[in-house]
């Protein structure tokens, strides 16, 4: 009885073992050690820079040398530049514009046959395919040897970059950061140009280093709009390459902060609202000197306790003046402050010569009554000035307190234009509140515009006296408002519970129009790209800006973008764009090798809202990458790639000797025999019988 | 028929009048040019508002003496109805322990004339933290500016350097050490002072102070009249003394200053 019962457990016990091996199916491997001969993958840059001196040659000489290397081990030689293919001596001459060491590593990683890779290179990868994921992934080391020549083996000269920043504003430096490469010229002293289009802008003596030299130049861009910069070296004799000595960047010029000198000879309400007005605006920076205290002022207080400080006379009106594009004077009179004639010259030659804006604002110490008769700034004023002797003699004063109407003698000026609709605007200037003030001026100068006049005072020849006149004065602009109360438009229209944002309307566009910024729809739509030409492949950043009729980025703004084919496609690059900030917009090209070389044309178009504002188009030139833009090796990639690998870097083509070459022969395992035991039918034969004997046992043992 | 003919010549004058008026030929209000006008606000339908009726001469006396501003030389009474008010973008009120309150329209119409450019100095002379004048003040311009409250204006404020470097907050008495404003899109145009500010001013017929200053005495009036001319150069000059032109040539006088106190 307990002789079955320890049958029945055992026949269970084995049957569920022989269960777990049917649903396993484990398997036996019988192995066998073979040895193999490794296999050494060798690759050769045949690119266009191989060709430089000796570089390709050499290489080739030193294969001839791996011919050792045939006893021990299995060699498999291969060309690479912009596609990788076995090596033949006979079609293996350095042609191909691009080097991409990407193809080694993902041929090395798709064929995993080979135990070493050697590179013969002058190091330099200049596909825009990424290589340094690649590299991390390699299976095996790579030897890599660095083909290149002594320094006195070739000479170049070449600007490897140059950088400048994306926008730059008007009448402010920025600077252009240039990187020169050179070879066999160290310590020579060369000149560095820039040229804006043809026109040389700047030049700098230069002493090159061994290496690289880096060299920064300042410039001002004085106009608005693209530019293209060209950088250029002299073309020296015995040079490898002539297309390096030369690169060209574009610069979107941006009309900037309008930069105001504001001088008021008393504090009131005039300055206060046109102040208000100017630093309100992001796009100008106002520089003012306000006369707070006059000469037969008393001191109630120490000096200390005051926070007067002295009008700066030498800076305002000779070393600072030219850095501002307006000066406004408004009740300022000249004579109380030792001002000279010479700064008055100044004043008109920042006019007349440099291209700045002047606006004279009335006021008691204005026009004839500040003296500026017969002086250079009555030339600047687009009025006559009556001399101050003619009102004493009348006994009249040349500033009279007292309300009028302003008469508007041209309402589509862009000064005037305080609403787009004609109608409107018209209307609004035809209710505008009364000012409260003028001064007496002359005529209007031949040249000049009036724009409004005094309704009632009548000068010789019987016209109505000029109250707000502008010309163009040489180069710059002047102009005259003869009142200082328009700050009554602000406060008596918002009593008439009216827009009193006309009375800012008016001044920004004042301002503007002096300082000479032009309103146009060409200049509303704007693109920026960095170069004129660009690499297959290169990924190309267009930027647009869309401006406002104030040249403030303009919100609720929508672009169409197309690119024209050098074949004269069309191509919409709605995808391709997308919104940065309000205003502000990206598109993202890359052109691959399907695109035909030449030239294309970016088109832009601009809308506010559903208004149509202007379109603006850009040509860019697609080429080749250029192997031989900076001829000298890269060491450095080379020797990342071995570090990274786990191989050797040798930093010469002489230092390389294959016999340095250890590899000890491989010793793989190889599966000879396979046991596979759910293929014998012994075990499921075997399965059965226990189960049937177990079951008999049960019966005869009545454990059921 | 006399209906008829008394309609046409009314509208005929009125025609006349407005024609008038729009080319200057009539004018019923003064003209001051860009002068500063010492304008202070009638309101309430006592005489309550009118706490010193002869304050504004001394004022206007003391910028003609120590600053280059040019003054009208008379106070001007406006009322929030008046669109005279628009005229005059600094306004005074000045309360005791009386109330300010206005009407819908009255709101309105002192709401556009501070966004406008208008500015209101408040000057509360009742001695007191908590009076009626401070509690009307504070729901009125809650109700104007429901989302800019009163602040207190902090030293670095332009107005403590408009013209006087650094005058203390104080006033005829010294209620709170802080002077409050209510600013709006980069402007103070509401400048608020519980120490009663003008009551330093205040002079009797021998020309002598009426009002002795509380605690400091005649240092604390000298204070108040810096501040005074300060608030007042706010409002013709704004923010001009924070330019950077400015800045280290103050701080220099700043730091003499300091120098000289220890």
């Amino acid at each position: 009885m307990r002789i079955s019962k320890v049958l029945i457990y055992l026949t269970r016990i084995v049957s569920f073992s022989l269960f777990l091996l049917i649903l396993f199916h484990p398997t036996h491997n019988i192995y066998e050690h073979i040895s193999s001969v490794p296999t050494i993958a060798v690759f050769v840059d045949n690119s266009l820079s191989m060709s430089i001196g000796t570089r390709y040659i050499r290489a080739i000489n030193k294969l001839k040398e791996l011919n050792y290397l045939w006893k021990s081990y299995k060699l498999e030689f291969f060309n690479f530049s912009d596609k990788l293919y076995p090596y033949a001596e006979n079609m293996s001459s350095p042609l191909s514009k691009v080097t991409d060491f990407t193809q080694i590593f993902d041929f090395l990683e798709k064929r995993k046959s080979y135990n070493l890779g050697i590179i013969f290179s002058d190091g330099k990868h200049t596909s825009t395919n990424n290589p340094y994921f690649l590299i991390e992934k390699c299976p095996i080391p790579i030897h890599t040897v660095l083909v290149s020549e002594g320094a006195q083996q070739y000479k170049d000269v070449g600007i490897v970059s140059v950088s400048a920043p994306e926008q730059v504003f008007k009448n402010l430096p920025f600077n252009i950061d240039i990187k020169i490469k050179s070879t066999g010229f160290e310590n020579k002293i060369i000149p560095v140009m820039v040229k804006e289009n043809d026109t040389v802008i700047t030049t700098k003596d230069v002493r090159l280093e061994k290496n690289d030299t880096d060299v920064q130049i300042s410039y001002i861009p004085k106009t608005l709009g693209e530019k293209i910069l060209t950088v250029s070296v002299p073309i020296y004799e015995g040079e490898v390459s002539k297309d390096n000595n030369t690169k060209k960047i574009r610069i979107f010029v941006k009309p900037g902060k309008i930069r105001v000198m504001y001088i008021c000879g008393q504090p009131g309400y005039e300055y206060a609202f046109i102040r208000n007005v100017l630093k309100s605006d992001p796009n100008i920076e106002l520089v003012s000197f306000v006369i707070l205290r006059n000469p037969e002022n008393i001191a109630f207080v120490p000096d200390e306790q005051l926070s007067l400080i002295p009008f700066p006379v030498h800076e305002i009106f000779q070393s600072e003046l030219n850095n501002f594009d307006l000066l406004i004077f408004e009740n300022f009179t000249y004579r109380r402050f030792g001002i000279g004639m010479n700064y008055l010259e100044n004043i008109y030659n920042f006019v007349n010569e440099r291209g700045n804006g002047f606006i004279m604002i009335g006021g008691e110490n204005s026009f004839t009554a500040g003296g500026y008769k017969g002086t250079p700034i009555e030339e600047l004023l687009p009025v006559e000035l009556y001399p101050q002797q003619m009102f004493e003699e009348s006994n009249k004063e040349s500033y009279i307190v007292e309300p009028f109407k302003l008469e508007i003698l041209d309402y589509e000026h862009p000064i005037m234009k305080l609403d787009e609709n004609v109608e409107s605007n018209k209307k609004l200037w035809d209710t505008m509140p009364q000012l409260a003030s003028y001064n007496i001026v002359g005529n209007a100068k031949q040249g000049a515009k009036v724009l409004a006049v005094h309704p009632k005072y009548m000068l010789k020849g019987n016209t109505k006296m000029p109250i707000i006149a502008i010309w163009e004065k040489g180069k710059g602009r002047a102009g005259i408002i003869a009142t200082n109360t328009t700050w009554r438009w602000s406060m008596l229209l918002a009593a008439e519970e009216k827009d009193y944002w006309v009375f800012q309307r008016f001044w920004k566009q004042f301002i503007l129009w002096a300082a000479g910024c032009k309103k146009s729809s060409q200049e509303m739509v704007n693109i920026y790209l960095e170069k004129e030409s660009y690499a297959i492949n290169e990924e190309i950043k267009v930027r647009v800006f869309l401006y406002d009729e104030y040249l403030s980025p303009l919100d609720n703004s929508r672009v169409e973008a197309y690119l024209l084919l050098p074949d004269g496609k069309l191509e919409d690059l709605k995808s391709n764009t997308y919104l940065v900030s309000p205003g502000e917009y990206n598109i993202d090209i890359t052109f691959s090798n399907a695109y035909p070389l030449g030239t294309y044309k970016i088109i832009v178009r601009g809308y506010k809202d559903k208004k149509y504002i202007g379109e603006a188009q850009k040509t860019f030139r697609l080429h080749q990458i250029d192997e031989l833009a900076t001829p000298t090796s890269d060491p450095s990639f080379l020797s990342y790639i071995s570090m990274r690998t786990g191989g050797m870097y040798f930093d010469s083509i002489d230092s390389f000797d294959p016999q340095k070459i250890n590899i000890s022969k491989i010793h793989t395992k190889r599966i000879k025999r396979k046991i596979i035991f759910i293929d014998s039918p012994i075990l499921y034969i075997s399965l059965v019988l226990l189960l049937l004997i177990e079951w008999y046992l049960r019966r005869r043992t009545g454990k059921m | 028929m006399k209906i008829k003919i008394l309609t046409l010549v009314v509208i005929f004058t009125y025609q006349v009048l407005s024609f008038a008026e729009q080319i200057g030929m009539v004018t019923a209000k003064s003209c001051y040019g860009n002068k500063f006008v010492f304008a202070q606000l009638k309101y309430g339908k006592d005489d309550s508002w009118d706490v010193y009726p002869d304050v504004w001469r001394e004022i206007l006396n003391f910028l003609t003496l120590t600053t280059s501003i040019k003054v009208a030389e008379e106070r001007k009474i406006v009322t929030l109805q008046d669109t005279d008010l628009f005229l005059y973008p600094f306004i005074t009120i000045i309360g005791n322990n009386n109330t300010l309150e206005l009407t819908k329209s009255e709101i309105g119409a002192l709401q556009r004339y501070l966004l406008a450019g208008g500015i209101v100095f408040i000057n509360d002379a009742s001695d007191r933290k908590n009076s009626s004048f401070d509690y009307s003040v504070r729901k009125l311009f809650s109700s104007i500016f429901p989302n800019n409250n009163f602040s207190i204006l902090p030293q670095e404020h332009v107005i403590f350097r408009s013209f006087y470097l650094h005058p203390k907050p104080v006033g005829k008495r010294l209620i709170n050490n802080y002077i409050e404003g209510i600013n709006i899109s980069n402007r103070t145009v509401v400048i608020y002072s519980q120490n009663d500010l003008l009551g330093c001013w205040v002079k009797n017929i021998r020309g002598d102070y009426l009002y002795p200053c509380i605690p400091d005495g005649e240092t604390q009036r000298v204070e108040a009249i810096k501040l005074t001319t300060n608030i007042i150069l706010y409002a013709l000059t704004g923010t001009y003394k924070l330019d950077v032109v400015h800045k280290s040539y103050l701080e220099q006088k700043l730091n003499l200053r300091r120098r000289q106190k220890d």
